[in-house]
């Protein structure tokens, strides 16, 4: 079979923007179907390099490697994901050069001409157009930015590892969350320790908060590469988010278990449903913001325009009491316009 | 001397004895009957905090509602009088426990989300009766000991096994036996109950405070 392959590329940006949960890479293949981003599990320990074409600025490239492969293994270390990778050495590819079928990381000197400002780094795909395949994945960071790979971090640069971390998650099929929450210092915003680390905005400089996954990070892992017994151990929650009776897209709604503190959420499809996969059994609080705070629908994938931002956060009323290994439907929210 | 009077000594001894079965006074019916039955309904008013915690971007918190009086709390008891005046009693009593939430969100103000979970309760618990048998049948009383209490959430709850915990009783209330059927009897009781531990949020302890109001019936043999 004829393999149609497109290109995804997906932006870490310094600007501040929004995040929401977890969320796969999705898109409608040439059938109409819709279908997420994913490694084939024949394909692991997906293999990948480090390119040697642009040294980084300020330490070796050994280090450099040596904190990307720490941000690989944080991820593979997941005992409900069973993805795995492959440090395969060095390699004279730049990243970013498409089609070669291999996947690089490494940095660049210049931004790439893509949207916005504030660039830290990207991550490319090129898939399957038919099943949503990953078969190359490549990740730049930019060689403009003070980096740091020291342990504790460094004040006034950002950290390395931290990005890392949040491109692999992407290199893994994992969308932009938006499960984060933007603090106000003065004229500047932070972007709180306990966010996601697939929120599109960097941490704060001088800090590592972003080489730890928070539980929305690990369960998007888990539920694209379920190891063990994680789909039975953990709970399925559906429903519909409707504003005046008409399905709600792209809602981010926020799952909480108070007794477990496991928050996750997701965002209402073109029709307003949700399915939340990966919760934790109990009773779960469930919340309805619209992308705000600093970040757009462009942040998670959305085009602007046909995303209704204007209600106010909603919470469900009553039960959502989730099972393991079951689906809890119906669990629907009306926001307040 | 008549004739008619002229009884022995020991049928005299046996008609004054039948006569005292046949009616005895309240107070000595609780003399002559030491063991005690019962069953009872009731309701309690609870003071449970599941704790608060908070995520992003609101805090949790959590409550158990009072338990209203009916037959959503039924239990039986059993005691024995060491003397008129002191009992041991021992009582079982079951009821479902509901538990409802407020959140304080950090843009929306505070929530009331309503009803989130269901609990069955069990309490088991030792006491001692200090009562006092009037002659009009009512016999007020006080009570003192310990309780066994065990909390299961009828869903399972991630983490959350079911809560056993220790407690402390602290009541009164009265009995009152009809002078024509001393063997059975109504009976009133407040508890206030002071448990150890309770359901809780992660990083939250709980310490209820149950005050349980009961009525039931009282079987004397």
């Amino acid at each position: 079979m004829r393999i149609r392959l497109v290109l995804f590329t997906v932006l870490l940006l310094a600007a501040p923007r929004i995040g929401s949960p977890y969320k796969r890479i999705e898109f409608f293949n040439i059938d109409g179907e819709k279908v997420h981003l994913y490694w084939e599990a024949d394909k692991m320990p997906v293999p990948w390099f480090f390119s040697n074409s642009t040294p980084p600025r300020d330490f070796s490239l050994d280090a450099a490697i040596n904190a990307t492969r720490t941000s690989y293994d944080t991820w593979e270390a997941l005992e409900t994901s069973g993805i795995t990778f492959q440090y395969s050495g060095t390699t004279n590819a730049e990243p970013w050069v498409f089609f070669d079928f291999i996947s690089t990381v490494g940095f660049l000197p210049e931004p790439l001409p893509v949207e916005g400002t504030g660039i830290l780094g990207a991550t490319s795909f090129i898939v399957s157009l038919l099943t949503g395949e990953i078969v190359e994945s490549d990740i730049f960071f930019n060689n403009e930015v003070l980096w740091s790979v020291a342990p504790n971090g460094q004040a006034g640069r950002l950290d390395l590892q931290s990005t890392a971390t949040h491109e692999i998650g992407h290199f893994l099929g994992l969308d932009h969350s938006a499960l984060a929450f933007m603090e106000t210092r003065g004229r500047a915003r932070f972007v709180e320790e306990g966010s996601a680390i697939m929120f599109p905005v960097a941490f704060p400089r001088g800090t590592i908060i972003g080489r730890t996954l928070t539980l929305d990070d690990l369960t998007g892992a888990s539920v694209l590469y379920p190891a063990g017994s994680f789909a039975s151990d953990t709970a399925t929650m559906s429903g519909r988010v409707t504003k005046n009776g008409q399905g709600l897209w792209g809602a981010h709604l926020t799952t909480f278990n108070p007794f477990t503190e496991e928050m996750i959420g997701i965002f209402t499809d073109e029709t307003g449903n949700y399915r939340v996969e990966g919760l934790s059994p109990g009773p779960i609080v469930v919340r309805v913001h619209p992308i705000s705070d600093g970040t757009s629908p462009e942040s998670y994938g959305f085009d602007s325009f046909i995303i209704d931002l204007d209600y106010e956060v909603t919470f469900h009323q009553g039960r959502a009491e989730v099972t393991a290994g079951a689906n809890t439907p119906g669990v629907d929210v009306a926001v307040t316009p | 001397m008549s004739g008619r009077w002229s009884v022995s000594g020991w049928k005299c001894l046996l008609l004054a004895s039948a006569i005292s079965w046949v009616a005895p006074t309240s107070a000595e019916a609780q003399r002559l009957r030491r063991f005690e039955a019962g069953f009872f309904l009731g309701g309690m008013s609870v003071d449970h905090d599941l704790g608060t915690v908070s995520n992003l971007f609101f805090t949790t918190s959590g409550q158990a509602n009072d338990v209203s009086l009916g037959t959503g709390l039924l239990g039986a008891r059993f005691s024995f009088d060491f003397s008129p005046n002191l009992a041991a009693e021992a009582s079982y009593y079951r009821t479902e426990q509901t538990f409802s939430y407020t959140v304080a969100d950090r843009e929306a103000g505070s929530v009331d989300i309503g009803d989130q979970f269901d609990a069955t309760l069990q309490n088991v618990s030792g006491n001692l009766v200090v009562q006092f048998p009037l002659e009009i049948g009512l016999v007020p009383y006080g009570t003192i000991g310990f309780a066994w209490v065990q909390t299961d959430p009828k869903n399972p709850i991630d983490g959350l096994d079911k809560e056993s915990s220790n407690g402390f009783n602290l009541g009164g209330g009265f009995k009152y036996f009809l002078p024509g059927a001393t063997w059975v009897g109504a009976r009133f009781e407040v508890r206030y109950q002071l448990l150890s531990q309770g359901l809780a949020f992660a990083g939250a302890s709980a310490e209820p405070r149950n005050t349980e109001v009961t009525i039931g019936a009282a079987f004397r043999f």
